[in-house]
């Protein structure tokens, strides 16, 4: 079922974290299982609220403070060979610190207020040369031309003491992707990266991303709310749902063969260009509140597929229904999973 | 179907809480403010007080008793030398003379046991300015003292007059505040409704006036107040004088609320609707921000506090025989006095504890200003 | 940024103007003339009115003339030099303020650095360990800095100096100094006296200015630029002061503006509790005694000092915010 963990970069297995506000406990992963294959692209998938952004904040410990990792494992691979699970790491020790930039980079949504309007492009890119990669000024300096270069930046060497707020917003995406790269990180996570530009940069920024990790051969996670985003973009397709994995798959299969319901209602919300017009459908209801958790699969209460009782009453196990795919739905269970209740 | 009706179940339940009028969902907020809620109990009960200053005063403010000079604070007691006893007492006042310096002094003597008296008859005055009565909610035989509070150079009594003295003082920053209120409110509004031109100008206007220092402004002002004028014309030129410049707070208040609430749909549907403007502003656009607007008011009198305060103290705001708490400090100008008689500094203990109150109300008020 | 410099130096112009205004109302509030004023003042004390030093002020300042011919005299003669004559001390005004402002200037800079010393480290902690005992407390010391009125802890201050300490605080000079000339013996010697006044003045300032900070970077903190900067790896202490603490930093200089009329109002009444001699003891004997050039020159020149401070606010900000800078 899991791959070894040697072709895996990162392999998270059974990742808990709640929230622990003044209000409650808010469970905001509920069990999360994914990996990063070597020099792959993963996608993970879901409407706002689902988690994503969370788990990926888990990874690099960057959780607000009422956060808890409570439980599970994230396995990462170090450029030495070396396995290290990185829940055991404090989140402000120096071990993390390495890693966090050093190995694995991350690109985030808003690229106006992800970056410090007071500081230049060169002096927020070249920190991350100094810190990993211990040049001196001198060689910081050619090789923040070179990088906002690799971007796409035209007239580097000029636009390299300019201020964020001096650039467009998709020349902003294209520091943060310089600011990213710069390190030589070997895991890029990018959270959203074109969720707040036009449609027409988006398209652009995308391929640079993709032609990044395919010239470094980065191991790439891509966060995205649009699961048309990733179709070009990566090889596996993680969907998530309030906090769980529901279904995960190679991409094309995610496309043409989707098993959970809940990946069929993200698909039918696509707008198509090609083929023939389907209608197109959204997903009944939102997202539940953390408050309000419906019993059973948590999807069960928007589920157009709903099967009866065992839906509101057991939640499903996930099963390997075809190679590198899996699902999590009573729809595929061999046999009834009422008797494993406790 | 059981989905279904689960799901209005729910409805009607959360609309319940949606459909909270907005005073409902502010109060709640505020409730929660546990020190905010103490503090206006606290200004409330004060204000009780001054209500009834005559009767919880033991003295009459201005009532000399030349034997009884720089007499110090005694202190309520129950536990006597006998024991204790359930009767609230103090010790009597022995004078002394140092034989070096021949300055006189007080200490208690515990040899005296002056008990206290509840409702006792004293001075006569009028309970609410309407009712003639000599009662006084605690004295002491006639032939004793109590102080409190100690006394001052005349040997009045300090707790008398900081009583008394409280109702010039709580009262001033709230005819202050609504003075400034209605001029921060007008011109805010104007700035905020009309925009453009109209805006540029009470703006710069205001940030004129905020730039001025306003202590040296209150103090030109007010020391041009003629001397002969009485007590209470005095009082509201002072206020008048402060709010010259406390408006500016408010009005800009006023100006962010209205201009961007201006153009909302309700605002928007009066206008069509062929509302005039005057009534669009006070029937539409004040009620929805109420609330910023007490949150501000309060926030603003113990500025207006502090100020009178101040003046008085130098002489230049109120001056006696009217009885302020700036005005009581005054009497703790000079070194020599303080060291010799530092109870006179109670006063501004006082202050600190009203504006302190005020402070964390109004802070409060703010948070719960805006409830969702 | 040169456009912008501009832009604030004009922009003062007519505030400027504004406060020689209402300083000329002020000398022309108490009720008569200067004139009649003056006259009955040296009438009163005995003195013989010379006819012909009451024609020369009649000339001067235009006195019989209406209200904009005597503003305009007034004024001409400000930007020349000449502040009108304090009858109360017999000499012409621009020999008595330029000292006392001088030190009055020293007194607020110096709370005014005082406040922000004090202000930043603790806005930053009571941010960054926010509801922490420590915060709470800081908040909690920060209301009652506001809520004290600073003669009560220029009072407190000299009380508990004076019982339990023996000494006399007050003044701004020993008394071998108070008369002599100026000499870094005299200098050294305000700069002992100084701290006094400096925390006394600053403290109400520094309340404020707490919260603004710890505001601030509370707000800042929460911004996703934050969140980069920890992506990158780096050390925690140097991330804050590097991001958040820099740009809330902004804000907090920006609140100079309306630091300096507190400073020079709190200034004012402390000099008088303390006897420092700065412009408010004099301001306030020139008030009660009606000497209202005197008066009138200390009210123009203080909110003149608050101006030109709010400038030199505007040019801080434009130099650690590249946003004001590239506007």
């Amino acid at each position: 079922m899991t791959e070894t963990a040697s072709t895996n970069i990162i392999d998270v297995r059974d990742l808990q974290v709640s929230f622990f506000t003044d209000s409650g406990v808010v469970r905001a992963l509920n069990g999360v299982d994914f990996a990063i294959p070597h020099g792959k692209a993963v996608g993970v998938v879901g409407e706002s609220g689902c988690g994503k952004t969370v788990t990926s904040y888990a990874v690099l410990q960057l959780l607000a403070k009422t956060a808890k990792i409570t439980q599970g494992t994230i396995h990462f691979e170090k450029r030495d060979g070396s396995l290290v699970d990185l829940t055991q790491y404090k989140p402000d020790s120096s071990e993390m610190r390495r890693i966090r930039g050093g190995e694995i980079s991350m690109i985030f949504q808003e690229p106006m207020s992800s970056l410090s309007p007071v500081h230049t492009v060169y002096n927020q890119i070249a920190e991350n040369l100094f810190l990993h990669k211990g040049m001196n000024e001198k060689q910081a300096r050619e090789r923040t031309v070179e990088l906002l270069r690799l971007v796409g930046i035209s007239k580097a060497a000029e636009r390299l003491d300019e201020y964020t707020f001096q650039f467009s917003g998709g020349m902003r995406q294209r520091v943060m992707i310089a600011m990213a790269l710069a390190p030589e990180p070997r895991v890029l996570i990018a959270d959203e990266p074109t969720t707040a530009l036009d449609v027409t940069i988006q398209a652009q920024v995308l391929k640079l991303i993709k032609q990044m990790q395919e010239e470094f051969s980065l191991s790439l996670m891509l966060i995205t709310h649009d699961l048309g985003v990733v179709a070009h973009m990566v090889d596996q397709v993680y969907v998530m749902y309030r906090g769980r994995v529901v279904e995960d798959a190679p991409v094309m299969e995610v496309f043409y063969n989707p098993l959970h319901p809940y990946t069929r209602g993200l698909l039918n919300s696509i707008p198509k260009l090609r083929g023939p017009r389907g209608k197109v459908t959204s997903i009944p209801g939102t997202v539940p509140d953390s408050y309000n958790l419906p019993s059973g699969c948590l999807f069960h209460p928007r589920c157009s597929e709903f099967i009866g009782e065992i839906c509101r009453r057991d939640v499903p196990e996930t099963r390997e229904v075809g190679p590198n795919h899996r699902v999590s739905c009573f729809l595929y269970n061999e046999e009834p999973a009422g008797h494993e209740e406790v | 179907m059981f989905k279904r009706s689960r799901d209005t179940g729910r409805d009607s339940q959360e609309s319940r809480i949606y459909y909270a009028s907005q005073s409902q969902l502010i109060w709640r907020k505020f409730v929660k403010h546990k020190l905010a809620v103490f503090s206006g109990l606290v200004i409330l009960f004060m204000y009780l007080v001054v209500i009834f200053a005559e009767f919880v005063a033991p003295y009459n403010p201005n009532q000399r008793n030349t034997y009884y000079r720089y007499a110090r604070p005694q202190i309520i007691r129950f536990v006597s030398e006998d024991g204790f006893q359930f009767r609230p007492f103090v010790y009597g006042l022995e004078r002394e003379m140092d034989p070096v310096t021949l300055r006189r002094s007080f200490h208690e003597d515990p040899s005296q046991v002056v008990p206290l008296q509840f409702f006792v008859r004293g001075h006569e005055y009028k309970l609410l300015g309407l009712i003639p009565t000599d009662r006084h909610l605690f004295g002491v035989e006639d032939d004793q003292v109590v102080y409190l509070f100690g006394s001052d150079d005349l040997g009045r009594c300090v707790f008398s007059r900081i009583v008394l003295g409280a109702r010039i003082s709580m009262t001033i920053g709230l005819v202050g505040v609504f003075l400034s209120f209605v001029l921060g409110l007008f011109f805010g509004g104007l700035s905020g409704y009309y925009g453009g031109i109209v805006d540029k100008v009470i703006g710069r206007i205001m940030e004129i006036l905020r730039s001025f220092p306003q202590i040296p402004l209150w103090m030109a002002l007010s020391a041009a107040l003629p001397d002969h004028w009485p007590i209470i014309r005095t009082y509201f030129a002072i206020t008048l004088i402060l709010s010259v410049i406390g408006w500016t707070d408010l009005a800009r208040v006023a100006r962010g609320k209205i201009y961007s609430l201006k153009n909302e749909d309700f605002v928007v549907a009066a206008r069509l609707a062929g509302t005039s403007e005057p009534r669009i502003i006070l029937e539409h656009l004040v009620p929805s921000f109420m609330s910023h607007i007490i949150a501000a008011i309060t926030l603003a009198i113990p500025g207006m506090i502090l100020a009178e305060t101040s003046l008085s103290f130098l002489g230049i705001g109120l001056r006696p025989p009217a009885i302020s708490w700036g005005v009581l400090l005054q009497a703790a100008q000079n070194i020599h006095t303080i060291v010799l008689a530092p109870w006179l500094m109670l006063p501004g203990v006082f202050v600190i504890i009203f504006v302190l109150a005020f402070n964390f109300l109004g802070d409060g008020l703010r948070n719960a200003a805006d409830p969702y | 940024m040169l456009q912008y410099l501009v832009n604030r130096v004009l922009m003062i112009i007519p505030t400027l103007i504004v406060i020689s205004m209402i300083s000329f109302v002020i000398i022309q509030l108490p009720p008569g003339d200067y004139l009649t004023t003056y006259m009955t003042r040296l009438q009163q004390s005995g003195y013989t009115v010379d006819q012909s030093e009451i024609d020369a002020l009649n000339r001067r300042y235009g006195l019989d003339r209406p209200i904009h011919v005597q503003y305009y005299r007034w004024i001409t003669g400000v930007l020349r030099g000449d502040f009108g004559y304090s009858f109360d001390w017999q000499r012409p005004v621009n020999q008595l303020i330029w000292e006392r402002l001088a030190l009055t200037l020293a007194v607020t800079t110096a709370s005014l650095f005082f406040s922000w010393v004090i202000a930043f480290p603790i806005g930053v902690y009571s941010a960054v360990k926010q509801y922490s005992p420590g915060d709470y407390f800081f908040t909690f010391l920060g209301f009652l800095g506001l809520a004290t009125p600073n003669f009560m802890i220029a009072l407190l201050l000299m009380y508990v100096a004076y019982r339990y300490l023996g000494w006399s605080v007050g003044g701004l000079f020993s008394p071998e100094y108070m008369a002599a000339d100026w000499s870094m013996g005299k200098v050294i010697d305000l700069l002992k006296h100084l701290w006094i006044p400096m925390v006394v003045v600053g403290t109400a300032g520094t309340a404020g200015l707490i919260r603004v900070m710890r505001n601030n970077l509370l707000d800042e903190l929460s911004k996703p630029y934050v969140l980069t900067a920890k992506s990158k790896g780096l050390k925690q202490v140097y991330m804050l002061f590097k991001y958040p603490v820099r740009l809330a930093i902004i804000p907090f200089i920006s609140t100079v503006g309306w630091q300096l009329p507190n400073l020079i109002s709190g200034a004012t009444i402390v000099a008088v509790v303390l006897s420092l001699p700065t412009a408010g003891p004099l301001l306030l004997r020139a008030l009660l005694s009606q000497d209202m050039y005197l008066a009138g020159s200390f009210v123009l020149l203080l909110a003149s000092l608050t101006c030109i401070g709010t400038l030199i606010s505007d040019v801080l900000l434009a130099l650690v915010d590249p946003r004001i800078r590239y506007e």
